[in-house]
């Protein structure tokens, strides 16, 4: 299939040399590194707030192709460190705000809010300020509102650094929903490892390039290369890599159980 | 140094505990967000808080207060100010902080975390998030705290800075018998780095044990809807379901030597 986004020599300042990837449509995208690596960089040229010509490409047509607007709608991006200040003072009101944007009929701007509320669990936050409840809700919100354009692609900047375990959990699960819906791409940077176990492909950026890049399960068992550059492995790609050197298990498990299976038969 | 805290009431939370320097602490579960406000003395909480024998009262709060540091799950910028310098200026002053060498005191806070002094004149938001943790971090040591109580410090932080952190940490508890308390969902990075737990639930202390021991009772947690790390699991579940002679380690290479052993 045609590749939907196209990265090519990308260099900028110190922190990236001729970098060149490509996402496929429909996929989950995780990139990861140790800190400094130039990750919310990163996302901030795809998103085109640091514009770079001839770098960035969707759907074959560069960034500075688009119309500004246009690019902003056909891409949803997140930097949770960029404060957001909401405009209205309800969740309700400022959801509903946006959806009157979208959808022309009331019968289905309707059907939307209430889709919304359910599918990101803002029930209980409806009456609220949405500038006073939790951050994860607040990333809800915003995540609802770009994904109300239609966007192609989400750029999404180490949201999970911002979330506790279960709301981590919550949010994995939410983004596979919004993709089985949509089919639309995702590229997400991420400081844990664990998180990047859970996408389709992985990248990993260290020394201003693409060190590693594959199935997060055959980037993840190079530990040599990850722990040089300051990536904590998962534990239990820890584990599983360290018995192999002893040759106790013979390849990666993830699950506890199979591999306590695999060790005493 | 010892907190002896008795009978507090204070935002629907109720519990007694003490707190000592002989322990790196721990807390999680529930809302444990508020005890650590609570814990961070923003205001006198109705009960009994002694500090080294002394009974804290409205009278010498304001002293104590300055002894206690918090560092937030992320930096918060101050009206107007944008640089790290300015926002360790405007700590010093609105503290009162006496420090004879300003210029000096703050370069060695950044240098204690790990960071540059070139820092100083960045603007805070052009800082990227494991940057903007330190600078916290190195904030927060600026009025020679007697405790720290830090939530979720480590997430975003690669091994080696999280090793840096917690040396620093690890430095001030041993050699300067300053109380540090962690705050975290994140239950292995609770059993790697403390050394005695406050589990929270319904607004209460729940459950306060040596951080190894607690962790060990595994059904105990997850029957109260606690993580326990995927280290003390993949343990338990050698030792209850094959009958295996091994022990709980903390340290993988150990682990690894007695799953070796016992192959």
């Amino acid at each position: 299939m045609k590749e939907l986004l196209e990265i090519t020599n990308l260099t900028y300042q110190d922190l990236f040399d001729d970098i060149s990837f490509q996402i496929e449509p429909g996929k989950f995208v995780t990139i990861s590194g140790g800190n400094n690596c130039g990750k919310t960089t990163l996302i901030r040229i795809l998103g085109g707030e640091i514009s770079l010509l001839q770098t960035v490409r969707l759907l074959g047509m560069y960034i500075e192709e688009y119309p500004h607007n246009l690019w902003k709608e056909i891409t949803g991006t997140i930097i949770p460190q960029d404060e957001t200040t909401f405009l209205f003072e309800t969740v309700e009101e400022e959801l509903n705000y946006v959806i009157q944007l979208f959808k022309k009929n009331a019968e289905e701007r309707k059907e939307t809010y209430k889709d919304i509320i359910k599918k990101y669990k803002l029930t209980k936050f409806q009456k609220k300020n949405p500038n006073e409840v939790p951050d994860f809700i607040k990333i809800k919100i915003i995540l609802a509102e770009k994904m109300l354009a239609s966007p192609q692609i989400l750029f999404l900047d180490d949201i999970c650094a911002e979330l506790d375990t279960k709301e981590q959990k919550e949010f994995i699960n939410l983004l596979r929903t919004i993709q089985l819906e949509t089919k639309i791409s995702i590229v997400m940077t991420t400081s844990d490892l664990n998180i990047a176990l859970e996408s389709d492909y992985l990248y990993i950026l260290g020394n201003k390039e693409i060190v590693l890049s594959g199935e997060p399960l055959s980037v993840v068992e190079k530990d040599n290369v990850l722990n040089k550059l300051g990536l904590e492995l998962p534990f239990m790609v820890d584990l599983s890599v360290k018995l192999r050197d002893y040759n106790v298990v013979d390849k990666i498990e993830l699950d506890i159980d199979r591999m306590v299976d695999n060790i005493w038969k | 140094m010892e907190i002896v805290l008795e009978n507090i009431n204070e935002n629907d939370w109720e519990f007694s505990t003490t707190i000592t320097s002989s322990d790196i602490i721990g807390i999680t579960g529930p809302e444990y967000e508020e005890l650590l406000d609570i814990l961070s003395l923003k205001k006198l909480p109705t009960g009994k808080i002694s500090i080294d024998e002394i009974e804290i009262t409205e009278d010498n709060y304001l002293e104590y207060y300055k002894t206690i540091s918090k560092v937030d799950k992320k930096l918060k910028k101050l009206n107007y100010k944008n640089t790290v310098k300015e926002q360790m200026d405007y700590i010093i002053s609105y503290y009162h902080l006496q420090i004879k060498d300003i210029d000096k005191k703050e370069k060695d806070s950044l240098k204690i975390v790990g960071l540059n002094e070139s820092l100083l004149n960045r603007n805070i938001t052009t800082l990227s998030k494991s940057e903007q943790k330190k600078v916290q971090i190195a904030i927060s040591l600026l009025s020679n705290p007697n405790i720290i109580i830090l939530d979720e410090p480590f997430k975003a932080l690669d091994i080696k800075s999280k090793k840096k952190i917690m040396n620093v940490l690890k430095k001030l508890n041993e050699q300067y018998h300053k109380i540090i308390i962690i705050g975290s969902s994140d239950a292995e990075t609770l059993y790697q780095n403390t050394t005695k737990m406050l589990f929270v639930k319904n607004k209460r202390i729940f459950y306060e044990v040596a951080t190894e021991e607690g962790y060990e009772r595994v059904d105990y947690l997850k029957r109260n809807g606690y993580d326990v790390p995927s280290k003390v699991l993949f343990t338990y579940k050698a030792i209850k379901r094959k009958k295996v002679k091994i022990d709980y380690h903390k340290d993988i290479r150990d682990m690894i030597k007695d799953i070796y052993k016992h192959v």
